[in-house]
C-alpha cells in the first residue's frame, strides 16, 4: 500500500523547470498541482491547528512524558524519585530470562 | 499475579501471538479478498458479510466465543457429536488452549479488516496482466501467484507490519476471556494486560508501567525495521484446481466460519427454558422462542444508559475526526505553508507509536484536568485519528487541480474553495472516516476501561463486560446482552456499508 504524502516527485521536476529554462513548461505540466500551493501561511496553519493539537497532546506529549515516567519509581502523577535505568534494566532482566 | 515474574510471562504470550497470529493474517484475507473481488452483487453479500465480525467490539466477541467454547458450549457439542472427543476440550481453563482460543478470536475478527486492505490493493493490479497469463494458458491458481500475489507484495508487507504490532499489543481477547485475570495464576497475561495492571488502581506504579511500556515499543520498533528490510522476500504457494464452484463452497466455508457464531449466538438469545442449549447434536432454531432473555438482560443492567453513553462517545468521536482530519487533510495536501514539513512529522509520527505505550501518559493527562470518569476523557485521545489525516489526505490529493482553479479565478476565497469545491469530491473518503471512527469510538474497550470507574458513565463495551460475571450461569442472557450491543453497530455498518467499500475502492487506501 502506498500512501503518498506529497508530489515530492512532481514537486522536484518543477524545481528543475525552473532552473532549466528550457523544460520550463514542460516541467509545469507534471507537477500542475503545485500551482495553487502558494501563499496560504496562516490558512494553512489554521486548517492543521485541530488535528495538530490532538497529536501533540495525546501522542506526542504523552511518548515523552512515558520516556520520562520510565527512569521514575513514580506511584503518584508527579514523580519525584529518579531511578535512572533501574526499571528498563529491571524489564529487560526478566525478558532475558525466557 | 503482579510478580516480576509476569514480564517475561507477557513477553513469552505477545511473542507468540506475533509468531501464530500474523502468518494468518497476511494468507487468509488475501484468498478472501481474492475470492470476493468481482462485482456481482452475491460477492458483494460476501464482502459485507465477511467484514461483519470487523465491526463488532471484541468485548461483545469475547462474550460470543466464551460461550461457544465453554465446557457445554457449541464447539465441544460440536466435537462430540462428530465423535472426535469423549470428555469436553477445556478450552478456557488450560493455559495454551486459552491462549489459541484468544489467537483464533484475533483471525477471526481481523479477517474482514486486512481482506479490505487487500481488495483496494487487488483494484490496482492492471486487468491486463490477468489476459495476458490467462492468454498464456495459465489457470487460476497460476494466476493468482505470479499476478495476484506480486501485485500485492508491498501490501502484504504493510499487513504483516501492521498485524504483527497489533498480535503484540492484544489485550481485549485475552482480558475478556480470562475475565481480567490474565488466566489461572496469571500465565496468559499479555504486555498490554501488564501496562494496564501496572499503571491504574489504588497501587499504581506509574515509573513501572512507563518501561514495560517503552519496552513493548522499542520491540515493536525493532521489529517493524527488521520486517521492513526483509520485505523483498517472495512468497509461494501451491494449490490445485480452481474453479466457480470451489470459489463458492469456500465463501459459503468462511461465510459459516466468520458470521455462524453470530448467528448462533442470535437464536441463543432466542431460545426460551423449554430448549436444550447443551444438545448434542447442537440445534439451531428455537423450539421454545421467548423474548425474555432481552426483557432479564434490560432489568438487571442499564444497557440503554450504556447506550447512550456510547453513543455520545461515538459522537464526539466521528465530530473530531471529521473536522480534524478533513481540515488537516485539505491543508496537507493542497496548501503550501512554512513548517509543513514539521506538521507532517508531528501528525505521523503518531501512527508509528503505539497506543499502548502512550496508555499510563494519557491517563495522567486526562485525569490532571478533571476529565477521568467523563464522556468527554473517554473520546479524547481518538479525537483526530492520524491515519483518518492520511486517508484525507489523499482524497484531497486526488481532486484535479484546475477545479480549484477556476474557482480561484472566479474570485473564491480559500474557505469557499475548501467547502464548495473540494470537500464535496471526497464524501466517499469522508464516510469511511466516518465508519472507522464510529466503529472505533464504540467498539474501544482498553480505554474507557482505564478512564470510567462510574457505572452511569460506563459505555456499553465496558458495561456489558460485566454481563459476563453476573449472567454467568445462563448463556441465554449473555446472547441476549450482546445482541443487543451488536445490533446498532451492524445496523449502522449496513447503512453506510455500500459508501464504504466505494470510499476505500476509490482512493481511500491506494494499493
Amino acid at each position: 500500500m502506498t500512501l503518498s504524502i506529497t508530489g515530492k516527485k512532481s514537486l522536484a521536476a518543477g524545481k528543475a523547470g525552473r532552473r532549466g529554462g528550457a523544460s520550463h513548461e514542460t516541467a509545469w505540466e507534471v507537477d500542475d498541482a503545485h500551482r495553487i500551493k502558494e501563499g496560504n501561511g496562516i490558512a494553512g496553519w489554521l486548517f492543521v491547528v485541530p488535528a495538530l493539537l490532538i497529536a501533540l497532546t495525546f501522542v506526542i506529549a504523552p511518548f515523552i512524558n512515558t520516556v520520562r515516567l520510565s527512569f521514575t519509581d513514580a506511584t503518584s502523577p508527579i514523580p519525584v524519585i529518579l531511578s535512572g535505568w533501574n526499571n528498563t534494566r529491571r524489564c529487560f532482566r526478566m525478558s532475558l530470562c525466557i | 499475579m503482579f510478580s516480576d515474574e509476569s514480564v517475561h510471562i507477557g513477553l513469552l504470550n505477545s511473542s507468540l501471538y506475533v509468531v501464530c497470529v500474523v502468518p494468518c493474517m497476511v494468507i487468509l484475507p488475501l484468498i478472501l479478498a481474492a475470492l470476493v473481488s468481482g462485482n456481482s452483487k452475491i460477492l458483494a453479500f460476501f464482502r459485507a458479510s465477511f467484514y461483519l465480525p470487523v465491526v463488532v467490539s471484541t468485548v461483545i466477541v469475547g462474550l460470543v466465543w466464551t460461550n461457544l467454547l465453554s465446557q457445554k458450549g457449541l464447539v465441544n457439542a460440536l466435537l462430540q457429536g462428530a465423535g472426535f472427543i469423549k470428555a469436553a476440550v477445556p478450552f478456557l481453563t488450560d493455559r495454551w488452549l486459552l491462549l489459541f482460543s484468544a489467537m483464533l478470536i484475533t483471525v477471526w475478527t481481523g479477517l474482514g479488516y486486512y481482506m479490505i486492505i487487500y481488495l483496494s490493493a487487488l483494484a490496482n493490479i492492471d486487468p491486463s496482466l490477468y489476459e495476458a497469463a490467462e492468454l498464456d494458458g495459465a489457470g487460476v491458481v497460476r494466476r493468482f501467484l505470479h499476478v495476484t500475489v506480486p501485485g500485492v507484495r508491498s501490501t502484504m508487507v504493510l499487513i504483516m507490519l501492521l498485524s504483527s504490532a497489533a498480535a503484540f499489543r492484544v489485550f481485549n481477547e485475552i482480558y475478556v476471556l480470562t475475565g481480567g485475570t490474565g488466566g489461572v495464576g496469571g500465565k496468559d497475561v499479555t504486555m498490554t494486560m501488564l501496562i494496564k495492571n501496572y499503571g491504574t488502581g489504588l497501587n499504581a506504579k506509574y515509573g513501572y508501567a512507563g518501561a514495560v511500556s517503552m519496552l513493548v515499543f522499542i520491540i515493536v520498533a525493532v521489529w517493524w525495521l527488521l520486517s521492513s528490510s526483509c520485505s523483498e522476500r517472495s512468497i509461494a504457494m501451491r494449490g490445485k484446481k480452481f474453479n466457480k464452484v470451489v470459489q463458492y463452497v469456500l465463501l459459503t466455508l468462511f461465510f459459516l466460519i466468520l458470521i455462524g457464531p453470530l448467528l448462533w449466538q442470535l437464536t441463543l438469545a432466542f431460545k426460551g427454558k423449554g430448549d436444550d442449549i447443551y444438545a448434542i447434536p447442537p440445534y439451531l432454531v428455537p423450539k421454545d422462542p421467548t423474548i425474555d432473555n432481552f426483557i432479564q438482560a434490560f432489568n438487571t443492567i442499564p444497557v440503554l444508559s450504556y447506550f447512550k453513553n456510547s453513543l455520545i462517545v461515538a459522537a464526539i468521536s466521528v465530530c473530531g475526526n471529521v473536522i480534524g482530519a478533513t481540515l488537516a487533510g485539505y491543508s496537507l495536501a493542497r496548501l503550501k505553508f512554512k513548517g509543513k514539513t514539521i506538521v507532517v512529522l508531528l501528525i505521523f509520527s503518531a501512527m508509528l507509536i503505539p497506543g499502548e505505550t502512550l496508555l499510563i501518559s494519557q491517563f495522567l493527562i486526562v485525569k490532571t484536568v478533571g476529565l477521568q470518569n467523563t464522556l468527554l476523557g473517554a473520546a479524547l485521545p481518538g479525537l483526530c485519528s492520524a491515519m483518518n489525516v492520511l486517508l484525507m489526505m489523499n482524497a484531497f490529493s486526488g481532486i484535479p487541480v484546475e477545479l480549484e482553479e477556476a474557482a480561484k479565478v472566479d474570485g473564491a476565497s480559500i474557505w469557499q474553495r475548501f467547502f464548495n469545491v473540494c470537500l464535496p469530491q471526497v464524501k466517499g473518503t469522508m464516510t469511511v472516516v466516518i465508519i472507522f471512527a464510529f466503529v472505533g469510538a464504540w467498539n474501544d474497550f482498553l480505554w474507557p476501561l482505564i478512564i470510567l470507574g462510574d457505572d452511569s458513565v460506563y459505555t456499553l463495551t465496558v458495561g456489558l463486560n460485566r454481563l459476563k460475571n453476573q449472567f454467568v450461569s445462563d448463556p441465554r442472557l449473555i446472547a441476549a446482552g450482546t445482541v443487543i450491543a451488536l445490533v446498532p453497530i451492524i445496523v449502522f455498518f449496513l447503512i453506510f456499508q455500500r459508501y464504504f467499500f466505494r470510499g476505500v475502492e476509490e482512493g481511500g487506501i491506494k494499493g
